[in-house]
């Protein structure tokens, strides 16, 4: 569990850009699922008319829940979300691959839409969570 | 029987929906003399998030969840019509969800147990917009102000409702209730006077608030 517990760092991500990202918040979600949709991984999933409603409703939560975070250096509440989102897809037949998939389009869209601001923080904090997802995975498969 | 027995029989029905099951089962308890903290504590709550597991796990679809959860603050309502409260302790106390905050079966408990203890309550439940508490909130001058809360996506609007209140009623107590992450709790620690890590904690505050004379006279209605 060692890469499970190293923290993950939201303290280098600055009070104005928080204030880009929920400015732009609802492009960044827009963004994030028509990501998730066109992803040839989930073709299945996204002609599930009940799937692709819960996934683009995980995408929203995620991405509110994200803004949240950085907001007040809350990352567990972050972690503990994700830990809860993974046993709840995982019921309902979603890839391994979604959340970290969803974590990589957040990146991207956050690079996209904050172009006059420093999004290289919040795109280290969003690998960070990602390398977790890939590390619980290997354990889980271990 | 046991305690774990009663919360098998009682989560059984639960599952299926059979809310007449249910109520027998309350009624009969209840002439057992069962006390009402045992039968929220250590029934209907981990009856719920028995369901709340289920749904979580796909084993439940949301509408059996709805069900559960409206089986249970019907049980709530009977009890609350059923108790007989304490002589009035002169205090008041506005008792709800944050917003954004849908889950007021805690905020229900809370209700029956201080309006049992002597309280003048006011439970708003959910879905009431931070305007609308804070004028409210006005309005009443309450002793105790208590919210339910459970996520980090609530934060900002419940931080500013904080802010707002402390600022609106200054002598008027906030209790919140469901929050236990301490990072959490730090961001709000400053307009909150205590933080409830279960009924009988919530209660015993409420009561040492019961036991001072009242700070609450006329804020906010300037």
């Amino acid at each position: 569990m060692e890469a499970v517990a190293e923290p993950i760092s939201f303290g280098a991500i600055a009070a104005p850009d928080v204030e880009e990202f929920q400015k732009q918040k609802e492009k960044i979600l827009s963004a994030v699922i028509d990501r998730l949709e066109c992803n040839e991984a989930f073709r299945d999933l996204i002609a599930d008319p009940e799937r692709a409603r819960l996934a683009r409703e995980c995408a929203k939560i995620f991405v509110e829940n994200l803004q949240a975070t950085m907001k007040y250096q809350l990352p567990a509440a972050l972690i503990e979300y994700l830990d809860w989102l993974r046993n709840f897809l995982t019921h309902r037949h979603f890839p391994t691959s979604f959340i970290p998939n969803l974590l990589a389009a957040t990146r991207t869209a956050t690079h996209a839409f904050m172009e006059q601001y420093n999004s290289d923080a919040i795109a280290e904090a969003l690998r960070q969570l990602q390398q977790r997802e890939h590390s619980l995975s290997m354990e889980a498969e271990a | 029987m046991t305690r774990n027995d009663q919360l098998s029989m009682f989560t059984e029905p639960l599952l299926a929906g059979d809310r007449r099951r249910c109520f027998a089962l309350v009624e009969e308890w209840e002439q057992q003399q069962l006390p009402d903290e045992l039968l929220y504590n250590d029934i209907l709550i981990p009856a719920l998030a028995q369901v709340g597991t289920g749904w979580e796990e796909n084993s439940q679809s949301i509408v059996s969840e709805h069900i559960a959860t409206q089986i249970v603050k019907q049980v709530l309502a009977y009890k609350a019509f059923r108790g007989k409260p304490a002589a009035r302790n002169g205090k008041k106390a506005l008792i709800g969800c944050v917003p954004n905050e849908y889950h007021d079966v805690a905020s229900t408990i809370l209700a029956n147990i201080l309006e049992r203890e002597g309280w003048e309550v006011y439970h708003y439940g959910n879905s009431v917009p931070t305007h609308d508490i804070l004028q409210s909130a006005s309005a009443l001058q309450p002793d105790l102000v208590c919210f339910t809360m459970k996520s980090v996506g609530s934060m900002e609007v419940t931080e500013q409702l904080l802010r707002d209140l402390r600022a609106l009623l200054p002598s008027t107590r906030v209790m919140i209730g469901g929050l236990h992450m301490p990072g959490l709790r730090a961001v709000l620690a400053p307009f909150v006077d205590k933080f409830a890590d279960s009924f009988g904690d919530g209660t015993d505050y409420a009561r040492s608030i019961a036991a001072q004379p009242s700070r609450v006279a006329s804020e906010g209605s300037r």
